[in-house]
């Protein structure tokens, strides 16, 4: 994910329920460790002599429920949005499992919650992809593999929800999904 | 390895000319073998 030129990472631990925000940087002598609790481990090595590598900086850490996944990261207005997906309680059918979350302007200030939804078949989806149309407008497509029933969906422009905008029965046991767009401007979808 | 085959299938997605609403096509459907 990138922000303002600069990358970042963003590593969920479903086993400790800990959302983390890291972004690689060269390594230098004077970056301590923050509080931040890492979800992955990374040992930086040089891509040739005398090059610096990049290191991993945590830079926020926040504790999250468990069971979150099929995160599909979107922009608007140049600002990264993602949506995510809970799970973690299948057997509660009415709770609104699937969320909007903004990542924050000063990204050291981690994430927050847009807007909560429920999404038809949310708890057995085994593909949430983002994509565009137009001018970036943000979509994200969704694929039962069981059925191969597929959804698309437009994010609202006040990022406060979507609508469906297509269905279609593609091919079921596929595993990836894989939105394709060509510098025409065409896009397509890969199922695999 | 023994021998896979998987089916690609590829879809169009394009304005139906309708607000809220998109045209998707299928276009292609191979075989993916990896022998």
């Amino acid at each position: 994910m990138e922000v303002s030129g600069r990358l970042y990472l963003l590593g969920y631990n479903p086993a400790e329920n800990f959302l983390d925000v890291s972004e690689f940087t060269p390594a230098a002598p004077w970056i301590s460790h923050s509080h931040a609790k890492p979800v992955i481990g990374i040992t930086p090595t040089s891509p040739a002599p005398g090059q610096i590598p990049l290191v991993m900086l945590p830079i926020w850490s926040h504790p999250w429920a468990p069971g979150w996944t099929r995160f599909a990261f979107f922009q608007f207005g140049g600002e990264n949005f993602f949506l995510k997906t809970n799970i973690g309680n299948p057997k509660n059918t009415k709770v609104k499992n699937v969320n909007i979350d903004h990542v924050l302007d000063n990204i050291s200030t981690g994430t927050v919650e847009v807007v909560a939804m429920s999404l038809p078949d949310y708890n057995n989806l085994t593909n949430v992809e983002p994509f565009t149309m137009g001018s970036g407008d943000p979509y994200f497509v969704t694929y039962l593999s069981k059925s191969g029933a597929v959804t698309l969906n437009r994010f609202h422009g006040d990022c406060l929800g979507w609508s469906q905008v297509a269905s279609l029965n593609a091919p079921a046991a596929a595993t990836l999904v894989v939105p394709i767009a060509t510098s025409g401007g065409q896009r397509f979808f890969l199922f695999v | 390895m023994p021998a896979t085959k998987k089916t690609a299938t590829i879809y169009s997605v394009s304005p139906s000319g309708k607000a809220d609403e998109l045209d998707v096509k299928q276009v292609a459907q191979v075989a993916i073998h990896n022998s």
